[in-house]
């Protein structure tokens, strides 16, 4: 009795891991295809409930996206009003139904067009700007614009860190952290004046090295 | 080749450490879309590592569930700055046509509001004219003047009217009492109920005459005065009043029948009449021939009329002047 009950049992383990396995196949299959399975969960909810899926992802990417747009835009207030933007259409432009890649692969593909959007904005003050909607520019895929827009970034970084130290000091105050001009002087413990000096040619420089050296080659990929 | 690119490889090339052989392989391997999902994702995973700085994530997703929740607030609050952004985009949107030819035409309104809300009626030039209004009060305006009358029905309140110049009113008396209200300007208003009056409405001064039923009149300062039938009501410009009971009210009424009435009436009194109907000034600088008086009952259309007749009564010389007209005994008189 003790050893059918035994064999009985593992019997119906191994029919139940058996069962297992069978389920398991055309889950696995259907990760393949999709290629990236940690965003599953909230493709499933988007299914069922796109205004919940919307808040997952926002909870899941808001912070790094936000901390992606800020390399590009230096001021933490745009940055944050480009990624909260870019939430608010993929709402209301129901953007989410339309996703063939990943959301993570779409939201930073979006963010980073918006983000050179308003770059290009501030360097090129005095020239309209292209009005390329968010959609189309991110159906396009061209393997370039990935390593450009990455690119983009260092360069920016890269200019910023070739400034003179008070000059640094002073663009970062007033763009990154937002501080008005007064602030920035008691601080620096020197006039109102200087402090203007120092961002606007920070930010002349900022204008004409990417102007000069790396815009005019990116306005002529054919994506824009 | 796949190998070589792996997350570390990307990490170097997000921190501007590669060079620009590896960014070609980078480039490569790019070209399979499937590599992009991983390039996204290392950049994902490389912004947790590096944050920036941290943004207030609470705040701002409770702003996002309100938009989730149809709250308009933060749409509105974004969009803005999305026009910031993309500035040209702002007059590509239909929604700001709209909005813009919708504000246009509310400043049309707003700047025509009198032409859209009112009707106003005018005598033609040197005639004056009679009509009913919808709730068939009849009107007859003097030359001279204007009327506005809500153009869309009087409501349920009120029947109001605003008079600039002379008019008379046979106001029907409705069956649930609606007041008639006549604003004349400078704090004056006449109220009825049904009755037949005449209102004299200019700068120079108010005047009414009522000559059937009874009149509530609204005075400046909050005064006020119930006129019986025959009673002449009339202010000054300074707001000093009178009522009277005259005998004679053709006078009164006399630009009815187009017709001027005097009674033993200085010149003076008659050039002041000529300049309320007919809007010229008249001057008579010689004090005597202003104390002249004349009577009679005289018919004349326009200002040309009245001046032809009293040239031939009195012997004077009319002229013409830019501003004004004159009136002077002519030589042989003064001889």
């Amino acid at each position: 009795m003790d050893t059918y009950r035994m064999t009985s049992k593992t019997q119906s383990d191994f029919e139940e891991f058996r069962s297992e396995v069978d389920q398991g196949i055309p889950l696995f299959t259907d990760k393949k295809i999709i290629t990236t399975d940690d965003e599953r969960l909230l493709r499933e909810t988007f299914a069922i409930n796109p205004k919940q899926g919307c808040s997952l992802l926002f909870c899941r990417y808001y912070e790094s996206l936000c901390s992606h747009a800020i390399r590009f835009v230096h001021s933490k207030e745009v940055a944050e009003d480009i990624v909260s933007e870019l939430f608010a259409s993929f709402w209301q432009e129901r953007s989410f139904d339309q996703i063939t890649s990943s959301y993570r692969a779409y939201l930073y593909k979006a963010v980073r067009h918006r983000a050179y959007n308003y770059l290009r904005w501030k360097v090129h003050l005095t020239e309209p700007l292209d009005s390329v909607s968010l959609t189309t520019a991110s159906k396009i895929v061209n393997p370039d614009d990935a390593l450009l827009y990455s690119e983009l970034h260092i360069k920016v970084e890269f200019i910023i860190q070739q400034l003179p130290p008070q000059c640094r000091r002073a663009y970062l105050m007033k763009r990154v952290e937002g501080m008005k001009y007064e602030e920035i002087a008691s601080e620096m413990h020197i006039s109102i004046k200087a402090v203007e000096a120092l961002v606007s040619r920070a930010l002349l420089r900022l204008r004409t090295d990417l102007k000069d050296n790396w815009f005019l080659g990116f306005l002529l990929v054919p994506m824009f | 080749m796949k190998e070589l690119i792996t997350k570390e490889f990307l990490f170097d090339f997000f921190d501007g450490k590669t060079t620009s052989i590896q960014r070609k392989l980078i480039e490569e391997w790019l070209k399979n879309a499937d590599n992009e999902e991983m390039f996204y994702s290392c950049v994902h995973e490389w912004e947790r590592l590096h944050p920036q700085f941290s943004p207030d994530r609470q705040a701002a997703q409770k702003n996002y569930e309100l938009l989730l929740e149809g709250n308009g607030e933060y749409a509105v609050k974004y969009s803005s700055i999305s026009d910031k952004v993309a500035a040209r985009n702002f007059f590509a949107k239909a929604s700001v046509w709209c909005a813009a030819v919708v504000a246009l035409l509310l400043l049309t309104t707003f700047i025509f509001r009198e032409h859209v809300f009112f009707k106003i009626y005018r005598s033609p030039l040197g005639q004056t004219s009679g009509f009913f209004l919808t709730d068939s009060t009849q009107v007859t305006l003097n030359l001279n003047s204007t009327l506005k009358v809500p153009r869309f029905g009087f409501g349920n309140d009120l029947r109001q009217v605003q008079l600039q110049g002379e008019a008379e009113f046979k106001v029907t008396h409705l069956q649930n009492n609606l007041r008639f209200r006549v604003l004349m300007g400078d704090g004056y208003q006449i109220e009825v109920l049904g009755t037949e009056f005449t209102a004299f409405s200019r700068a120079s001064g108010k005047r009414v005459f009522l000559s059937k039923g009874k009149v509530k009149l609204e005075l400046p300062k909050g005064k006020r005065l119930y006129m019986n039938p025959g009673s002449y009501f009339s202010a000054n410009a300074e707001g000093d009043f009178k009522v009277t009971v005259p005998k004679e009210t053709l006078a009164i009424t006399a630009w009815k029948e187009q017709t001027f009435y005097f009674d033993n009436t200085q010149l003076s009194e008659v050039a002041r009449q000529i300049q309320e109907r007919f809007d010229v000034t008249v001057k008579i600088p010689d004090k005597n021939l202003a104390k002249t008086c004349i009577g009679g009952i005289y018919k004349a259309r326009d200002a040309d009329e009245l001046f032809e007749i009293l040239s031939a009564l009195l012997e004077i010389e009319i002229t013409q002047k830019s501003d004004c007209i004159e009136l002077r005994t002519t030589k042989s008189y003064e001889l």
